[in-house]
């Protein structure tokens, strides 16, 4: 589950890139989070995952409050980021297990996760090289293995789907079907809407900071009154701007 | 079309410094001209010493020929590193090859950024001599003219040539593929060959010079310019034009000089399309094997370990993996037992040597100046390392992983102090053990002075972290800018020099012995010590959460 309320930022004390945010995202979901660029998508998730902290209100993941318990907070989420160039140096092997440490994950289930995830998104082969030699949805698949190996209950994914080809992308839309159908919490921003119409059960649109819309497809239809497309919506809600 | 090249030229020269704060800049230039300047001054101080020298045997006229030949030869070495950099090892040669540029361009871009870097070069080595020269040998404008077209055009040939060596290996040879191995073989080869000039010049400046062979020496002297000016042929026109700036000669050497570089020019630019592309394209950072591990290798390598240790193995692979971490961070370590190696080998027939050195420390065996200066010299050593000074800039754009995982900041500055100590402890423990080894340091000083320096290297560790949670540099697309162009190491040593400066003066004043020095370093530095322990745990918890990555 998670919570923001009332969340405020405010960069250089100018650009308010997040206003007065409020958003409940309740156990066995999938939740899009939708907007154009520079929305403030990913200052939401930054907030959310404690990369960089509100100027005020409160963000709770499982209840737990991230600026106050931190690392307890930490440990509920997977986070995996809209830029998978990070450990380049590392083995795939070595980055996984060194996730496997971080979050203390015991030596048998991070061996059955390591098996197991690297079989489903074919990176069986790909494992004793160094993540330098990747391809970037090669690169994509590395980290979702490593957030995925600590079995979070909540994941948060910032434009997941970016770089990977179709039966990976197909497998990771299956999983986190699976996961939310488990009672557990999914969180992604998106720029796909498709991706978002097939897979969400609520959505919600930002721009300039501000929530414009947020809840179920349907009810997005009818507060649009008919059959529209998701994307008609979506771009008459953000203004047509992009 | 060469607008487009001027432009990109420009683009380039922007994207390999910081300038976006144009008063960091000016930090940065004021320090570099601090750091020269006593050498600027000292090659100009020589060159009249020497122009007098010369004078006397009517042969001043030489002094042009030598430095141009000097020049042209220390721009050509330079080049190559510079050539391999800019032209193969770039970010950006990947975002430039889609563009709807012509090759000659991109090339010629990044020709004028390599000139442009010699220039500052040039301005240590060729421009004191030419200047001072001119006083000396009352030069007209004719021959500062002269001289400000040799100093922009000289660089051009050079370059060239050491293009020529680089390119057609990249083209053809498959060997430098590797991005990484070839950085780590070429800034071993850069060390090696230092090394090497140090030794033959000590050994060449220390046998001892008398008059009588003066003569001879020059005599070598000249017949090796004139292999070094037939090897840069326009920088044997170029000295004549600057020797006979007065009459017609100086003009068409000048021109014979300003012709000969447009064609090589020419000739280089034709040549570099049919070799640049090919070369660059394919260029990969690392090989893999794709092969999948057995059962049983996938059970050690998933062992599990403490959070901390992983996380400071972490840290260390990284940065013996990335070529600019490991040069900058690591290989720093072995100069210093080498440099004392060579040192040693090259005075062993005359001068101070370490024997006397230890004979004298042995004779004065209680004396606190030897710890306080072997502390000194491993706080010093260990700062040098950058491991702590550049522990957050490292991070660079990743700086965001750090944030969300659930690792206490707290923990993670620590293990980041943790690894700098224990790469200090291997740099300045080699170190002592040739010293000691050297100067025959008995095993009871020897100890003293190693348990001072682990104090030392705590300290330098610390006060890096400090410095580099106040100010990361953490925008960065290309990994030597971490390591390289960042003022945090230069403050840590700084920071250190004054800090351990102060402690042998202290040691010093007092006239403390050998033990009482000791004690002095486990009270003053463990209370240093402990005091940027805390300060690191509260304030330095508080700058790491602050930086948003």
């Amino acid at each position: 589950m998670i919570e923001l309320i009332n969340v405020n930022k405010t960069y250089n004390g100018k650009l308010k890139a997040v206003d007065n945010l409020n958003l409940l995202v309740q156990k066995g979901e999938i939740f899009g989070f939708l907007g154009p660029n520079g929305a403030g998508k990913t200052t939401t998730i930054k907030m959310l995952t404690g990369i960089i902290g509100c100027d005020s209100g409160t963000i709770k993941i499982n209840g737990i409050d991230v600026d106050k318990n931190p690392l307890e907070a930490k440990r509920q989420f997977g986070f995996v980021p809209d830029d998978p160039n990070i450990f380049l140096r590392l083995k795939g092997i070595e980055y996984l297990n060194f996730m496997g440490d971080i979050y203390n994950v015991s030596a048998s289930d991070r061996k059955t996760r390591i098996e197991e995830l690297s079989e489903r998104f074919e990176m069986v082969n790909a494992l004793s090289d160094s993540i330098q030699s990747y391809s970037h949805g090669m690169r994509q698949k590395i980290v979702i293995m490593g957030v995925l190996i600590h079995n979070p209950s909540v994941w948060i994914l910032d434009e997941p789907m970016t770089g990977l080809d179709p039966k990976s992308s197909f497998v990771l839309k299956e999983m986190m079907r699976e996961h939310a159908s488990k009672g557990n919490t999914v969180f992604f921003s998106t720029h796909v809407l498709e991706v978002a119409e097939k897979l969400c059960d609520r959505v919600a649109v930002i721009n300039k900071g501000k929530i414009l819309f947020c809840g179920t497809l349907e009810e997005m239809k009818i507060h649009f009154k008919g059959e529209e497309s998701l994307e008609k919506m979506f771009l008459e809600l953000t203004g047509n701007e992009n | 079309m060469r607008t487009n090249t001027f432009l990109l030229a420009r683009v380039l020269l922007k994207g390999s410094g910081d300038v976006s704060q144009n008063r960091k800049k000016w930090i940065l230039w004021s320090i570099l001209a601090v750091a020269f300047l006593p050498m600027i001054v000292q090659i100009g101080a020589f060159t009249s010493v020497a122009h007098d020298v010369l004078k006397g045997m009517n042969i001043e006229n030489i002094i042009p020929a030598i430095v141009l030949a000097i020049t042209s030869f220390v721009v050509f070495f330079f080049g190559i590193f510079y050539i391999i950099n800019t032209f193969y090892f770039t970010k950006d040669i990947e975002s430039l090859l889609p563009l709807p540029l012509r090759p000659f361009e991109i090339i010629g871009a990044k020709f004028i950024v390599v000139t442009i870097y010699e220039y500052l070069t040039e301005i240590v080595v060729l421009a004191p001599v030419l200047l001072v020269y001119g006083i000396k040998s009352g030069g007209g404008i004719l021959y500062y003219l002269y001289s400000a077209i040799i100093f922009l055009i000289l660089p051009v040939i050079p370059l060239v040539v050491s293009s020529l060596i680089i390119m057609p290996i990249m083209r053809f040879t498959g060997i430098i593929k590797n991005k990484d191995r070839f950085r780590y073989f070429a800034s071993i080869l850069g060390i090696v060959m230092a090394i090497g000039i140090q030794f033959v010049s000590t050994r060449f400046f220390s046998s001892n010079i008398n008059q009588d062979k003066i003569e001879s020496v020059l005599e070598q002297l000249e017949s090796k310019i004139s292999t070094v000016t037939s090897f840069f042929p326009s920088a044997k026109y170029a000295a004549m034009s600057l020797v006979r700036s007065v009459d017609a000669v100086g003009i068409l050497n000048m021109l014979l000089f300003l012709g000969l570089t447009a064609i090589i020019m020419a000739v280089f630019l034709y040549l570099s399309q049919k070799l640049y592309f090919k070369g660059v394209m394919g260029i990969s950072e690392t090989g893999s094997k794709r092969r999948a591990m057995s059962n049983q290798e996938l059970k050690r390598v998933t062992e599990k370990r403490a959070v901390a240790f992983t996380y400071f193995l972490k840290e260390i692979r990284i940065i013996l993996r990335t070529p600019p971490f490991f040069i900058n961070c690591i290989l720093g370590n072995f100069i210093w037992p080498l440099i004392i190696l060579i040192s040693s080998m090259a005075n062993s027939n005359g001068g101070m040597n370490f024997k006397q050195l230890g004979s004298i420390i042995r004779q004065n065996g209680d004396n606190g100046l030897i710890l306080a200066i072997g502390f000194a010299f491993s706080a010093f050593l260990a700062s040098s390392n950058n491991v702590a000074s550049t522990a957050i800039s490292r991070e660079g754009q990743n700086m965001y992983f750090n944030k969300y995982i659930p690792l206490g900041y707290n923990k993670q500055i620590l293990v980041k102090v943790m690894s700098a100590v224990a790469v200090g402890v291997f740099g300045v423990g080699i170190t002592l053990c040739f010293v000691f080894y050297l100067i025959e340091l008995n095993v009871y000083t020897a100890a003293l002075i190693f348990i001072a320096s682990l104090l030392g290297i705590l300290f330098s560790s610390f006060t890096g972290i400090v410095f580099d949670l106040l100010n990361p540099k953490l925008d960065w697309d290309n990994e030597q800018k971490a390591v390289k162009q960042n003022f945090n190491i230069l403050f840590n040593m700084l920071s250190c020099i004054i800090f351990s400066g102060a402690f042998i003066a202290f040691v010093f004043i007092m006239g403390l012995d050998i033990i009482q020095t000791f004690i002095a370093t486990i009270l003053i530095f463990g209370t240093f010590n402990a005091l940027l322990y805390y300060f690191v745990s509260t304030i330095g918890v508080k700058l790491f959460k602050k930086i948003e990555g």
